[in-house]
């Protein structure tokens, strides 16, 4: 195994990690119960890692059978799909679970990232249509700045999985998303993100109000004022950090996302680990309902998704308990 | 880490004639599929690993065998026909297993299944990961197209790189790329969205169950089961894999302890969509099929030696598949079961060759034999003629023995139980007369009697039972007769039945 998915093994064997599986079983649960994906369609799919620890929570609650020999029951196999990178997890992924199909690529190349003109081929596509898309991503937010403009990859890739439940016929769906909170940024980056908050703070009034008490105050005003520097987000503490990716990102995947006719509801925004020897990471679950608002009155769908962007937020302690925080 | 080295090349075999022969050698997705675990087999592997579902859209095949360097893999492809693959010994270097392959053209059974094959291979003590992309796409042109200037055909193109590998690590994974629509079809049991379509599937099924399915009396072919199913099936009936649980009743199974042990020994585990895939050879299950014969031989003539076992039941043998006789070389089976027993045509026994079901494991001389496809053996062979020879005079033995223990012994146990039962219902019916039950003479040899008088019995006999005719007989004769004649006349026949 690579040191990578040896960290990721590691990384999987957590208390809230098991939470994080937990909703993510839930969310799956959810659609199921309201009326679940066509017949034929993909129901889940998911960065699995060599365990696929997220699809034994999808075993043990029943949502996916398996044989005698531990194989995917013949009736499930078109409802589960895994993406692995590397081959030898994928391998074991698929001694594990007999009959899975793992896409042993990474989610970037199977999305053609970041090309906006070239697009999965048609088998693929389907699978990217999941009711449930869980990016648990071994990475943390990168942003870049392309010609002067603001650009986050990994929201980047969301809306490019939103355009493709969009397609006709559309399917709504549900992203779970997990990064480490830990921000990677070219030059110049974090100070139009600061830019980018600002402006929304003060256009949102709810929103600014929410982000306040997440990101506490003096955060909140150095952001607001325009003082942030690249420097500043150096000297973050990574709890900081991940109040500011829990405020961000639902806030721009609405915005990329809205028009092209998705409500956007905020289900989880969650965040976890930051002690001294665990990671911090922030896991999100987003429902994307289809709404026609959406090229009539995306404003009003917009301001709609936004209310809970920054609601309903919540933190896993160390012993796997999940708990509110006021915002 | 050290850079990665990257080289490519030419697939070529050495003559048209092979390149013929090696795209046109394998009947189905099974006999190519089992090349590839036999390739795995002789890599030393203890396990094998075989990912066909969800849609068959990709297969893999993976072991833990020795793996391959980046020289072995030229040394191989470079020139398919001229394979190395004994060079270094008849054995395997680490399991001292009988090298199954011979000529090399395993890996090109490939080019059967798909059109891209990816290699990652590593061996241990090398740092080294090789991975080869063979293209076999090429090979689809004419022959005039691939051949070079020195009258070579290229079979596809490859193209290479070494890796990095941690040390101890050993495996050759098999990525078959793009496979082709007929084998998909076939792999994935037809219809990948209608999961029963094509009969019933044993995908998902451990050793046990399967057994239970295939002993099913009810099952006459493994042709009921989808595709799927029977390539798995016929791919775990040709390589050296273990015995299912209770393949054969255990009275008997105890006679074939050794034989079993020493494939068990081979420790060699074919792992199918997670089904630990055994030999389908499930014998003597059904109860309405009883007694079992089984005979275990063991011959050397001059030219060639064997052992192996024949199993009999009172009926035919059942799913067909199994009815004949498997030979076993090195291992590795050739072809499936021979119904046909070699042609065995001994005409007294036609009937009965139905009801059997054999394995032999043949010395390496009869190898010689064997034709490329390894399903058929040429029959013009010394080693096969003898061997051939030699198996119709174990058969004849066998069969021999067998009818007599299932149909002579068993129709004499028949016989005996038919009269019983004429007893218990010539005594029901006497009983209800109030006369004395009458005692059947004991079926065997006919009274003395005229011909017609005989001829006649014979034919009544075919119509009605005894007991059937007794009853016949005493209700003519309660209508006809006053009652003290009756019971006169039910006296004497009662006397008579018992003389």
């Amino acid at each position: 195994m690579s040191d990578t998915a040896v960290t990721r093994a590691m990384l999987e064997e957590r208390p809230e990690k098991d939470t994080m599986r937990e909703l993510w079983a839930s969310a799956v649960m959810d659609v199921l119960e309201a009326g679940g994906a066509e017949e034929g369609d993909p129901l889940y799919l998911g960065l699995c890692g060599a365990k696929g620890l997220d699809i034994l929570k999808l075993v043990e609650r029943g949502i996916i059978r398996r044989t005698e020999t531990g194989a995917i029951a013949e009736e499930d196999l078109g409802k589960l799909y895994a993406i692995e990178s590397d081959r030898n997890a994928a391998l074991s992924l698929q001694e594990e679970f007999g009959g899975l199909e793992v896409l042993d690529n990474t989610i970037e190349n199977i999305l053609q990232m970041p090309s906006d003109l070239a697009w999965p081929g048609k088998r693929l596509k389907k699978i990217l249509r999941s009711r449930v898309v869980n990016l648990d991503l071994n990475a943390c937010l990168a942003a870049e700045l392309k010609q002067q403009q603001l650009h986050f990859p990994v929201v980047k890739m969301v809306e490019k999985l939103s355009r493709l439940h969009a397609e006709s016929p559309h399917v709504d769906w549900t992203l779970c998303l997990t990064l480490h909170a830990d921000l990677k940024f070219q030059p110049g980056a974090f100070r139009r993100i600061a830019a980018y908050l600002a402006e929304n703070f003060s256009r949102e009034a709810k929103y600014a109000e929410a982000s306040c008490t997440l990101l506490g105050e003096d955060l909140y005003k150095m952001l607001s004022e325009g003082t942030c520097e690249d420097g500043t987000a150096k000297e973050l503490s990574p709890e900081k950090i991940q109040c500011l990716m829990m405020a961000l990102i639902p806030k721009r995947i609405i915005s990329d996302t809205h028009r092209q006719g998705w409500k956007v509801s905020t289900r989880r925004n969650i965040r976890y680990g930051a002690t001294a020897d665990t990671a911090p990471m922030v896991s999100w679950i987003l429902d994307f309902e289809w709404d026609t608002r959406g090229s009539s009155a995306p404003d009003s769908l917009y301001s709609e998704s936004l209310k809970t962007a920054i609601s309903g937020i919540e933190e896993i302690d160390s012993t796997g308990q999940l708990v509110a925080l006021a915002a | 880490m050290a850079a990665d080295r990257g080289f490519s090349g030419k697939v070529k075999v050495a003559s048209t004639i092979v390149d013929y022969l090696s795209s046109g050698l394998y009947e189905s997705p099974a006999a190519c599929m089992k090349e590839l675990v036999n390739n795995s087999y002789d890599a030393d592997a203890s396990r094998v690993d075989i990912h066909v579902k969800p849609d068959a859209d990709r297969i893999i095949v993976s072991d833990d065998g020795t793996g391959m360097t980046q020289r072995e893999f030229q040394d191989h492809f470079d020139r398919v026909s001229e394979s190395h693959k004994r060079d270094s010994g008849d054995l395997t270097k680490e399991k001292k297993r009988p090298k199954v392959g011979r000529i090399g053209i395993g890996f090109i059974a490939a080019n059967e299944l798909c059109e891209i094959m990816e290699i990652v291979s590593t061996k241990r003590g090398s740092t080294d990961l090789l991975r080869v992309v063979v293209d076999f796409k090429k090979m689809r042109d004419p022959v005039k197209q691939r051949r070079d200037k020195d009258g070579a055909v290229t079979k596809g193109d490859y193209r290479g790189t070494v890796e990095q590998a941690p040390r101890n690590d050993h495996y050759t994974r098999i990525y078959l790329n793009e496979v082709r629509a007929n084998v998909r079809d076939v792999m994935v049991g037809a219809d990948p969205t209608a999961n029963t379509a094509g009969g019933e599937s044993l995908y998902g099924r451990g050793p046990e169950n399967i057994s239970k399915t295939l002993a099913n009396s009810e099952r006459r072919t493994w042709s009921d089961l989808n595709l799927y199913s029977q390539t798995m099936l016929e791919v775990g009936l040709n390589v050296p894999v273990r015995y299912a649980p209770d393949w054969i009743p255990s009275p008997l199974r105890k006679r074939l302890k050794a034989m079993e042990a020493e494939v068990a020994d081979l420790d060699f585990v074919l792992n199918w969509d997670g089904t630990d895939v055994r030999k389908p050879v499930v014998l003597g299950q059904d109860p309405n099929k009883l007694p079992h014969v089984l005979r275990c031989f063991n011959f050397q003539g001059e030219h060639v030696g064997a052992r192996g076992y024949f199993f009999a039941q009172h009926g035919v043998l059942l799913p067909q598949e199994l009815n004949g006789l498997l030979i076993r070389i090195r291992n590795a089976a050739v072809g499936d079961f021979d119904s046909s027993f070699l042609g065995f045509r001994a005409s007294e026994y036609q009937l009965i060759k139905r009801w059997v079901s054999g394995e032999v494991w043949a010395s390496d001389e009869l190898e010689e034999a064997l034709n490329i496809d390894r399903r058929t053996l040429r029959t013009t062979n010394r080693a096969f003629v003898e061997f051939q020879t030699l198996i119709h005079e174990e058969l004849r033995k066998f069969l021999r023995d067998a009818r007599k223990k299932l149909y002579e012994e068993t129709s004499a146990e028949k016989k005996s139980v038919r009269a019983r039962d004429q007893e218990e219902r010539m005594e029901q019916i006497a009983a209800r007369h109030r006369l004395p039950a009458p005692v059947p003479r004991p079926e065997g040899k006919p009274k003395q009697g005229d011909a017609a008088e005989q001829k006649s019995t014979r034919a009544m006999s075919r119509k009605y039972t005894a007991s059937q005719l007794y009853e016949i007989t005493l209700q003519v004769a309660e209508e006809e007769l006053p009652r003290e004649l009756f019971r006169k006349f039910a006296k004497a026949l009662a006397k008579r039945i018992t003389r």
